[in-house]
């Protein structure tokens, strides 16, 4: 069923790309691990940067969400050191078998676009990035520029 | 897997409706009919076991897959589609695995009951009129025909159908095989570990490979031919020769491997050697030219001779320059000269082989000169071959000039490590005389300490002489070190050193014991 689902999807994404997002399986013989990178959104502090993400589905997917995590660091409300990324989406009580992962990636890009200060994972970010616009923007530049240019 | 258990909910759907529907049925009782569709879409019936085991749901479709009339989900054409009371629709086999996972609508997360769920007929008839692949299609099977009549055709045409059982059934490990030598039957995975040990099989002699040509059932080896058996007496023998041999094989791979390294060798010598013969031929030519001018103008004889003394020491030199360039030639120079440690047999085999060869060709030159100096005692040097042989000449001369002098510097040593050995023997003697005085005079020192501290302590009984040292040596820290010598020396350093007299110096005594302890 996973790897079926998968392999529709892919054949889907590969037909319609989205913009600025690349993603595949990380190997041929492997399907549940893909690996993708994202373009920073230009209307973002993030434009210039390339991101890596890294996806792992499980068997069980669709009926259990795939685990996300960006590879390269980010300077972000909703996203950790470690990569790891809050979005309502992605969570295991809110995940629907009907999400694909189009949809994920593109809920990703809307999150580098505008930051969920709301529900943050990193609370002093978004501290700095409700009081302080100006230093969060330069920090997330500051970023973008040491870990995500190529 | 989760692809499976939908499959046998769909069986058990699949019978279950077949039971009820049975007398509707005109046609086949296998097939459903097409207004049944409201239990089974596709029918895969349990008659057709190797079918049972097709996900329905993997189907591949002629047309690519439409959004709208797709499991979202599965992401493929519904199967078997049902609606929930939210009014989304899934397959039903896709569904349940949801609702099995999280009780919720897959698109809106409404709760479901799973009784609740009914089926969309229209949809459902939509879906089963999509072209479809035979799942034979990978092994050659091009049909395509409506997704309802799949079932059809992979009961009744498809060539393809036994395919994979028939595959499966030559190295099935659960059939039963008859043994062929015993006549038992078990399944296979239990008959492959059975024909190992079969008394019926026909089984060649254990010593086959030395040539015993006895065949017959395993029982008969044991207890018949192995006490006949010609080969069993000299087997110790057979096994014996047999490690030989590839003790041998391996050798002779090896000295194969060696030869293939030293053939290149080998021959850049070879091309070597043919360089210095063009340039000596070139050379000749010259000293020719040279010697055919100075002819005409003195008397042929010294010329020649002297051009011929230029031309050795040409050659000499060209020798002496040849191992700098070339240091496989040095390593043969030095094998001649010394024979090399660490060396490989074959390398030096080799080399062995090499320096003969040379030195056949340099008798040849020999004798030539001689023959050449006889007819005439003076030389032209006009040919090139016998340059050259003159040079391999000179070659062996000053290899055997060398020789002579290792054998002299060898005896040299000989001679030097004999009168080091003397010496250094007359050496010892003499330090084991001096530290015989030392130590006579040290047991002296001692013993006129001893009396002095006893006259000192007690005045009055005067103690025996060479009373153990031990006794006052923990009032006398400046002796310590004398105590190793003993109160045995004693008696024997105290008769010779009275004649060596000298002022008590304790330091000087601590200073010898110490040596003493460590000598």
């Amino acid at each position: 069923m996973a790897l079926r689902r998968l392999q529709a999807e892919l054949t889907d994404l590969n037909r319609n790309p989205l913009e600025n997002v690349s993603v595949g399986p990380s190997d041929d013989s492997n399907i549940l691990h893909w690996k993708g990178h994202i373009l920073g959104p230009s209307n973002s502090p993030y434009k210039g940067g390339i991101f890596k993400i890294d996806i792992q589905f499980n068997t069980d997917y669709p009926f259990k969400p795939p685990k996300v995590k960006f590879t390269t660091k980010i300077y972000h409300p909703n996203i950790d050191e470690e990569g790891a990324i809050c979005v309502a989406l992605l969570k295991n009580d809110q995940w629907k078998p009907a999400t694909r992962v189009n949809q994920v990636l593109r809920a990703l890009v809307t999150l580098l676009e505008q930051p969920n200060p709301e529900d943050p994972l990193m609370t002093d970010i978004a501290e700095i990035y409700v009081t302080d616009q100006a230093k969060f923007q330069k920090t997330a530049k500051d970023y973008t520029k040491r870990y995500a240019s190529s | 897997m989760a692809a499976t258990g939908s499959v046998y909910r769909n069986n058990s759907n699949i019978d279950s409706s077949n039971n009820g529907s049975s007398n509707n049925n005109s046609g086949s009782s296998n097939t459903t009919n097409y207004n049944e569709t409201k239990d089974l879409p596709i029918s895969f019936s349990a008659t057709l076991t190797e079918e049972a085991l097709y996900d329905p749901r993997g189907l591949q479709y002629v047309e690519p897959t439409q959004t709208s009339l797709q499991c979202s989900v599965c992401c493929e054409y519904f199967t078997e589609p049902v609606s929930a009371p939210c009014g989304h629709t899934f397959c039903r086999a896709c569904i349940l695995q949801a609702l099995e996972v999280r009780n919720g609508c897959p698109l809106c997360r409404t709760k479901i009951d799973p009784a609740m769920l009914y089926e969309v007929i229209a949809l459902s008839r939509i879906c089963d009129e999509l072209l479809v692949y035979c799942p034979h299609k990978e092994l050659g099977c091009n049909h395509t025909c409506q997704r309802i009549q799949i079932g059809q055709h992979l009961k009744d045409d498809c060539v393809y159908i036994g395919t994979l059982c028939r595959e499966h059934h030559k190295t099935c490990p659960a059939e039963s095989v008859t043994c062929p030598h015993c006549e038992t039957t078990r399944a296979r995975l239990r008959h492959l570990e059975h024909i190992k040990t079969c008394p019926q099989q026909i089984i060649p002699c254990t010593l086959s490979e030395f040539g015993c040509p006895w065949k017959g059932p395993r029982f008969d080896l044991e207890a018949i031919h192995i006490p006949q058996c010609p080969y069993e007496a000299i087997r110790g023998f057979l096994e014996l020769s047999k490690s030989k041999m590839e003790a041998l094989e391996q050798e002779n791979q090896h000295l194969r491997g060696i030869f293939h390294d030293l053939r290149p060798q080998v021959q850049q010598l070879r091309d070597q050697v043919g360089q210095i013969q063009e340039s000596l031929q070139l050379i000749a030519e010259q000293e020719q030219e040279q010697a055919a001018g100075s002819n005409i103008n003195n008397s042929g004889g010294g010329i020649s001779f002297g051009t011929l003394g230029g031309f050795m020491d040409m050659n000499y030199h060209q020798y002496q320059h040849r191992p700098q360039f070339s240091p496989r030639i040095d390593r043969r120079e030095s094998y001649d000269l010394v024979s090399v440690n660490g060396v490989d047999n074959e390398m030096e085999m080799e080399r062995q082989r090499a320096s003969t060869m040379n030195r056949n060709n340099s008798i040849g030159a020999e004798s030539m000169m001689s023959s050449g100096a006889g007819a005439g005692g003076v030389m032209t040097p006009g040919n090139a071959a016998e340059a050259h042989e003159l040079l391999i000449s000179e070659n062996e001369r000053i290899r055997s000039e060398i020789e002579t002098l290792t054998a002299g510097l060898a005896s040299l040593e000989l001679k030097q490590n004999m009168a080091i050995m003397t010496e250094s023997m007359r050496i010892q003697e003499e330090v084991q005389s001096l530290r015989a005085v030392c130590h006579g005079l040290r047991m002296q020192m001692h013993y006129l300490l001893l009396e002095q501290q006893n006259l000192r302590h007690h005045p009055g009984p005067p103690p025996p002489p060479g009373s153990p040292a031990g006794a006052v040596g923990g009032n006398q820290p400046g002796l310590k070190g004398s105590v190793n010598g003993g109160p045995s020396g004693d008696s024997t350093a105290n008769g010779r050193s009275l004649s060596v007299s000298g002022p008590p110096r304790p330091r000087l005594s601590d200073g010898l014991g110490r040596q003493d302890t460590k000598l």
